[in-house]
């Protein structure tokens, strides 16, 4: 009977310990597993919010740049445009109207008629109406017509993305010729879009001063350009060296 | 005093300094753990010494027993969530006290070792580490198991009290077969050293977070 006894205390013992070792076991991998999950609920949460500021930031920069416009549109070019008048009427009354008055009044039709494709490139509205590539060959005759520098453009006929994504996508093309126009010192500057099933590539070249990648403190032209780039869900890279920049974009045409 | 106890007491001191030294730094369920650490240190010696001067280390343990599971509980208390669960351990802890001072004074008197009240406290602790091990299932933290305080020193209650509740149990089975107790005895030996160790580790790790 004490043999028994003994015999059940010990199955007792055994399975007491084999239940407490399987417990800790099952806890430890319950634990990572959920830890792993909780992660990945974690970073999808971040990535929403994240996506969710961006989005806000950008609505709230094409509000700006739209109430810009207007103002640019309404106000600006009416001011210039009455200048002009004005200079006009003095240029009829002088018998002999002095050149520079003539050049002046010329200057000022040129101010006035780039001002306008200004406006009307910063309007929200006017661009949801018209494709990225109308907009960027505007903005390309634009600026070369102003003779800073030589712009070539090279792209598909038409781009298979949405007018949303479009917009957004010009915007990172136009900061990215703003920041060579206002640091870079170039001279030309490439642009050269190409579009396949699944991925759209732009890169943007310029033979300007460079900078180094590494060091350079982001300044609001680069952060705009990642920000908007993670909106569309591409990357993008920069390269940059004395003989000067190279932006290039990769975006996926699906997830665009 | 054997080498056995000697380490024991060693093991509690060090465990006692190391919680003394961070006390600034701890939580407040670590707080309370160092307080239990030293009070256990306290009463060990002096069962110790009753064990030498009258050979019964019982009297201690009826009342270190209620101050064993008032502070175990009360930091299940702090880490639990659930208010439910929070209430339970308030009651639990009153019923406890009055439970204990009702067997020590009808059950097992001063000079009897209070297994009944110590039965019942592990296996309240054990509900509360089960409670608690799933509550960090639920809502796990990105921080490494490894590095949580409250990992190790659930796992060594848990651990402690399952022990500690099977070696009683048997040790009451030796009893009324005339069986020799020195293997429950060795078990209960390395298994507390094993709780202060593991204490020891929590107030360690929860010192050093950032």
């Amino acid at each position: 009977m004490d043999q028994i006894d003994i015999n059940i205390f010990i199955v007792i013992g055994v399975i007491f310990s084999s239940s407490i070792v399987v417990f800790f076991i099952y806890f430890i991998f319950s634990y990572r597993k959920k830890q792993f999950e909780y992660h990945l609920k974690e970073v999808a949460l971040t990535n929403q919010l994240e996506q969710a500021i961006i989005n806000t930031k950008l609505e709230t920069q094409e509000e700006t740049l739209s109430i810009l416009s207007k103002e640019l549109h309404d106000n600006v070019a009416q001011l210039l445009s009455t200048t002009k008048m004005l200079l006009g009427v003095t240029e009829r009354n002088l018998e002999n109207p002095p050149d520079t008055l003539i050049v002046a009044e010329d200057t000022l039709s040129r101010a006035i008629s780039e001002l306008r494709s200004l406006a009307k490139s910063l309007d929200k509205d006017w661009l949801a109406q018209f494709n990225c590539i109308d907009n960027l060959t505007a903005e390309v005759a634009r600026i070369n017509a102003s003779k800073k520098l030589t712009i070539g453009f090279k792209h598909p006929i038409k781009l298979y993305i949405d007018a949303d994504k479009q917009i957004v996508l010009f915007r990172i093309i136009q900061e990215a010729i703003q920041n060579t126009l206002k640091h870079a010192n170039a001279n030309i500057i490439a642009i050269v879009i190409t579009e396949n099933d699944q991925l759209l590539t732009i890169a943007i070249n310029d033979d300007g001063l460079g900078f180094n990648v590494d060091t350079i403190k982001k300044g609001m032209g680069i952060l705009n350009i990642e920000h908007r780039t993670r909106v569309l869900g591409g990357t993008v890279q920069f390269v940059s060296n004395t003989n000067g920049t190279k932006i290039y974009l990769e975006l996926p045409v699906e997830g665009v | 005093m054997s080498v056995r106890v000697i380490v024991y007491l060693i093991v509690l001191l060090l465990v006692s300094i190391k919680g003394i030294v961070s006390y600034k730094k701890l939580t407040a369920p670590f707080k309370y753990l160092t307080v239990y650490i030293l009070l256990t240190l306290v009463s060990e010696c002096i069962s110790r010494y009753l064990a030498v001067t009258i050979k019964n280390s019982s009297p201690p343990y009826h009342v270190f027993v209620m101050i064993e599971y008032a502070i175990l509980a009360s930091i299940y208390k702090l880490l639990i969530d659930n208010t439910s669960v929070k209430k339970y351990i308030t009651i639990s802890i009153y019923v406890f006290c009055i439970t204990s001072i009702l067997n020590s004074i009808f059950l097992q008197k001063l000079m009897v070792y209070p297994t009944n009240m110590l039965l019942i406290s592990y296996t309240l602790l054990l509900i509360d580490a089960f409670i608690l091990f799933f509550q960090m299932l639920n809502h796990p933290i990105e921080q490494q198991l490894s590095k949580q305080a409250v990992f190790w020193f659930n796992t060594g209650l848990l651990l402690f009290c399952a022990s500690v509740f099977f070696t009683i149990g048997s040790y009451n089975f030796h009893i009324r077969h005339g069986i020799s107790n020195i293997l429950i005895n060795n078990i209960n030996y390395y298994i507390n050293l094993l709780f202060y160790i593991l204490i020891g580790v929590a107030i360690w790790v929860n010192g050093k977070r950032e």
